[in-house]
């Protein structure tokens, strides 16, 4: 069908890539993987990638492993009948949360794409002559579809969410008619899925009249609601001749997506890579390192899983200027919470969550709540605003007054929190100074020395007679522990031995470690990822 | 939600289209808007409102005003960490017990300075002389509750958290009274911090809606605070790309800390006008000082020292324990000095406690041990003198040590009642029990004439959270006008309630949420005695 002049591009040289990281896999460098790869570092997913030998075992495990995951079973509500039920809607949002939880590259890497590709359920409910009746259905399929093909060929994951039925119904394709072309669909599969309005030198990718054409070409796609497919109908197909990019031919769905990766491959590459970079290493992204990585993504032929391991084992990856580099989104905050210190979501967390999330400016699978700008990742190639946007004097607040809530048990965020078993997971409970130390480095990802915590003038309280040996402590530790400490003389920082020979806590240990963590996740460190 | 937004057409993630120029505006916008939290030091739910209407808010304002006006008192505690030796510090100077059982620290009659024929005070507290002499230092003998607890942990938290040994409360005294004080803390809460804490336990200012006090590590970090705009350094970040996301993420958290503005008012409006000496908790009360003198309207103020965990050659007359109760008279003594300059001093009401005394029996590494009571020091414009017997050395407890005479929320209950006026209704849910009145504080003279009546009390609303529908209660004393309000977060108004006059007595509203969408809603009543306001939960 595609009867456009051959182009040959200059694959035939193989690009290596970003150099790989060859230096020391510590801890520094496998909780960065994690938290930049899951929400939040949970001990156990700490200790499993610390364990691999090098930056490019670790990447490439965590990416094999999404991409050959095994889905779970589709919930009942999916297999019975079409649902436009909004309790199906948020058991979607659930069980992503779950799959959040439980760890694993795939929930991250489906933030990405529920981004990169963005579609509302809300626009689907809401709006006359959509899918009010089967609207969940269709998102779940859309979030099936991300998750098995996220981690393939990016070409060919543009040509199925094209035609995902979610995707028709959201952006307007469903409705695209020859005589009647509606150019919602056209101009995002240009300017959000593969090319970006400008290139890297500012240069228009494509111009308006490419933008009509498009939507001519991709006419005929309907939906069917009993199979929750979308499918071709000829008869609502233009089949004339389209000019794109100035070349001519009967352009489809299939072969427009085909011609824009045959005839900008190297644009495309830029826009994917340069996306993939600021959502896992920096808002501000750099330029030479962008464009390495196009070049790989280039010459593995858009294989989304080879760029991936690329940029996670990579040198540049491991730069600890990074470390804390990005600014959490609302989902990166709360999921990340709950890892970090190992709260299970139950239902009702997962329902404060839900609750919570659009007052803090995002909300999963509606991306419309962050009005005009996306805070998912910043889409935009100037890079920085998706970043700074999430944070303002209303939106942190709010994020320390709801975590705190869920620290403590009110509003309906659960129950109040035990913090002693986490202590026993990243450090050694009886110990004040090690604990106040390893506590915040659990939960910060910048060096701890950079943290700014606040400077305690009062010595510690107890008998000055037994005054700790601080000599080898820097300053922060210092402080720590005497904001942990509070009114408890250090040497009284104890446990007990029951019967059975079992360490206990007293009841006030736990407060004050909930105190200390509720102070610990109002620095502003604590933002940062 | 950024209204601000609304008006662009839904672009599925695409650009930012203002750039930095937005996000200026959404902070500058931010800033002044009615959104307001408890900022940092927050524990627990803090306080996301939206505004009230500004009629009404402007009226509130205005109450609150004239409530501040009526009582502009405030309490300092100091705290004393590690359990203070009672008995060295307040001595029973006749006692053949404590001179037995205290063979190389006890103090001499001699030595003592004496408060009465037979109680003496740490001779190195000397410079609370002109005080005590002038009747502005009232001694509490045996100060404790039934059944101690030795921990300091613990022991704490009784003392800050006002509960009974065996009774876990998650709230402090001193923030249930600020709740108290202030009804109408969530729809319009104050410009200024309820509590400020420099040290001391953070138990203290806990809250139902969060903790009400603002935390500093100290004078220097006070200072800091100025000098910065806020808790944190927004330029000494590195320059790179964490150094500018933690750089920007400190600017926003400092411009989020809503007493800002408040704080760095009375500090730039005021200076210290006496020297204090060079210590910790000096420099503390310093800053507690030049805060009461520029004008913020803060109540209740905790600073506090430690190191009082002498198990370990405590000296007597001098020595570690004497340097400590030096600092604190040297300390107080300078304060006051500060206050009297412009006649502060009948405002200000300081208490010190310890969460234990120390055990009778000197121990063998010439130190004292965790003990059970101890006494307890007011300053400031009280009755002065002794108040209570002092600790019976013979009939002890299980542990060798006296038992306490003197219930200490006695003395938190004649603060509360006859310092800052609380009428009866409050006074029952800041504190359990009744309490007899010590005479420690004059009523007669310092009873406001416009002591705040008892007015209203409005409810928790039952259940919460709720699904669709809820109750909620309120009490009126008399048939008056009231409006009752429902809110969202943002500050608009759901649905009015009540708008007229109800008649006195319990009243019982049904609210049905069936048509609103989950999340946190705000219920609010007015009345012509003032505004009480609180949270609720619909999730469906």
């Amino acid at each position: 069908m595609n009867s456009s002049p051959t182009i040959v591009h200059s694959l035939t040289q193989q690009h290596t890539g970003l150099p790989a990281y060859t230096g020391n896999w510590g801890k520094a460098q496998a909780s960065h993987l994690v938290r930049r790869t899951h929400f939040g570092n949970k001990v156990s997913d700490l200790n499993r990638v610390r364990a691999f030998a090098n930056a490019t075992e670790a990447a490439q495990t965590l990416v094999d492993e999404a991409k050959n995951a095994v889905l779970p079973d589709a919930p009942s509500w999916f297999a019975n009948n079409n649902s436009g039920n909004i309790l199906d809607m948020y058991d979607i949002q659930f069980r992503w949360m779950d799959a959040m939880y439980q760890g694993g590259f795939l929930s991250k890497m489906l933030l990405f794409w529920t981004n990169h590709f963005a579609v509302s359920y809300q626009n689907m409910n809401d709006l006359p002559g959509k899918a009010p009746n089967s609207y969940a259905s269709h998102m779940f399929k859309y979030v099936k579809l991300l998750q098995t093909d996220g981690f393939g060929d990016f070409k060919e994951l543009v040509k199925k969410v094209s035609k995902n039925s979610a995707m028709l119904y959201y952006l307007n394709n469903y409705n695209n008619r020859a005589g009647q072309p509606n150019e919602d669909f056209a101009r995002e599969l240009l300017e959000l899925f593969t090319l970006g309005t400008t290139d890297k030198n500012g240069a228009d990718n494509y111009s308006e009249t490419d933008v009509a054409e498009v939507a001519r070409a991709v006419t005929g796609w309907r939906v069917n609601n009993s199979n929750l497919s979308g499918f071709f109908d000829e008869d609502r197909f233009d089949a004339t001749s389209k000019t794109i990019f100035g070349i001519s031919d009967n352009y489809t769905m299939d072969s427009v997506v085909d011609l824009i990766f045959d005839e900008k491959p190297e644009k495309v590459a830029w826009f994917l890579s340069k996306k993939l970079y600021t959502f896992f290493v920096s808002a501000e992204p750099e330029e030479a390192l962008v464009q390495a990585l196009a070049d790989y993504c280039l010459s593995v032929n858009f294989d989304i899983s080879a760029v991936l391991v690329n940029l996670l084992a990579s040198e540049h990856f491991y730069k600890e200027r990074f470390f804390g580099a990005r600014i959490k989104s609302p989902i990166e905050i709360y999921l990340g919470f709950l890892r970090q210190f190992e709260i299970v979501p139950t239902p009702e967390i997962k329902e404060f969550i839900r609750v919570q999330m659009p007052e803090l400016n995002e909300e999963l699978l509606r991306p419309e709540t962050v009005f005009g700008w996306s805070g998912y990742n910043p889409p935009d190639s100037d890079g920085t605003p998706g970043h700074f946007t999430w944070l303002n004097t209303n939106l942190l607040p709010a994020r320390w007054s709801t975590i705190t809530d869920m620290i403590y048990g009110y509003n309906g965020a659960g129950d109040l929190y035990n913090p002693m078993r986490i202590a026993e997971k990243v450090s050694d409970p009886r110990n004040p100074f090690t604990l106040a130390e390893d506590i915040v480095e659990h939960l910060l990802s910048l060096p701890l020395d950079q943290v700014g915590v606040r400077e305690v003038e009062e010595d510690f309280t107890g008998d000055p007679a037994f005054a700790p040996d601080l000599s080898s402590f820097p300053e922060y530790k210092i402080n720590l522990a005497k904001i942990l400490l509070g009114p408890i003389p250090w040497y009284e920082w104890t446990a007990n031995t029951d019967n059975d020979g079992n360490l206990y806590y007293e009841e006030h240990l736990a407060e004050a470690l909930r105190q200390y963590i509720s102070y610990i996740i109002q620095l502003p460190a604590y933002q940062l990822i | 939600m950024c209204n601000q937004h609304s008006s662009h057409k839904n672009r599925h993630g695409s650009s930012l289209e203002h750039g930095q120029a937005h996000e200026k505006d959404h902070q500058s916008w931010t800033r002044r808007s009615f959104l307001s939290t408890l900022g940092i030091g927050a524990l627990g739910s803090g306080l996301m409102l939206g505004g009230t209407p500004v009629n009404a808010m402007a009226r509130t304002k205005f109450l609150n005003r004239l409530a501040s006006a009526a009582n502009n008192r405030v309490l300092i505690l100091i705290q004393l960490g590690g359990g203070n030796d009672g008995l060295n510090t307040v001595i029973p100077v006749e006692n053949d017990v404590y001179f037995q059982k205290r063979p190389t620290i006890a103090i001499t009659k001699n030595e003592a300075i004496s408060l009465s024929d037979d109680i003496g005070l740490h001779p190195a507290m000397g410079s609370l002389s002109p005080m005590w002499s002038e009747g502005n230092m009232a001694v509490f003998n045996n100060v404790g509750y039934e059944n101690p607890n030795r921990s300091h942990a613990r022991s704490t938290d009784i003392w800050t958290s006002a509960s009974d040994s065996d009774q876990m409360m998650g709230t402090g005294w001193a923030g249930r009274f600020l709740v108290e004080d202030n009804p109408d803390l969530i729809a319009n809460p104050p410009e200024f911090p309820l509590g400020v804490r420099i040290g001391g336990s953070s138990t203290l200012f806990q809250s139902e809606f969060g903790n009400l006090g603002v935390t500093f590590g100290g004078a220097a970090q006070f200072a800091q605070f100025l000098e910065q705009g806020g808790f944190y350094n927004e330029e000494n970040t590195p320059d790179n790309d964490f150094g500018r996301s933690l750089s920007f993420a400190r600017k926003i958290a400092n411009s989020s800390f809503r007493y800002l503005e408040a704080i760095q008012e009375a500090a730039d409006n005021s200076t210290n006008l006496n020297e204090y000496p060079n210590s910790g908790l000096s420099r503390s009360l310093s800053v507690v000082a030049r805060l009461i003198r520029g004008g913020l309207q803060t109540k209740v103020f905790l600073v506090s020292k430690g190191g009082f965990d002498t198990h370990n050659n405590q000296g007597s007359t001098e020595g570690g324990h004497a340097n400590l109760l030096r600092d604190v008279a040297d300390s107080v003594q300078a304060f006051y000095a500060d206050l009297v300059s412009d006649g502060l001093n009948d405002r200000a009401l300081t208490m010190t406690f310890s969460e234990f005394g120390r055990t009778l029996d000197e121990n063998s590494s010439a130190g004292t041990d965790h003990g059970s009571s101890a006494p307890v020091m007011v300053f400031g414009p009280v009755n002065g003198g002794i108040y209570g017997e002092h600790a019976d050395l013979i009939d002890l407890d299980r542990s060798g040590d006296p038992v306490y005479g003197l219930d200490y929320r006695n003395i938190y209950a004649n603060i509360l009642d006859n310092w800052f006026e609380l009428e009866s209704a409050g006074m029952s849910a800041v504190l359990d029990g009744e309490y007899e009145d010590l005479g420690f504080l004059n009523v007669a003279t310092h009873a406001s004439p416009n002591s705040k009546p008892f007015a209203f009390k409005l409810h928790q609303n039952y259940p919460n959270p709720f699904n669709p529908s809820t109750n909620i209660q309120f009490t009126l004393p008399a048939s008056v006008n009231v409006r009752l309000q429902v809110f969202n977060i943002q500050g608009q108004l759901i649905q009015t309630l009540i708008d007229g006059n109800v008649p006195a007595g319990e009243q019982n509203i049904r609210f049905d949420g069936s048509n609103l969408s989950n999340g946190t809603y705000v219920y609010r009543l007015e009345t012509p005695y003032g505004a009480a306001s609180r949270k609720m939960t619909l999730i469906k």
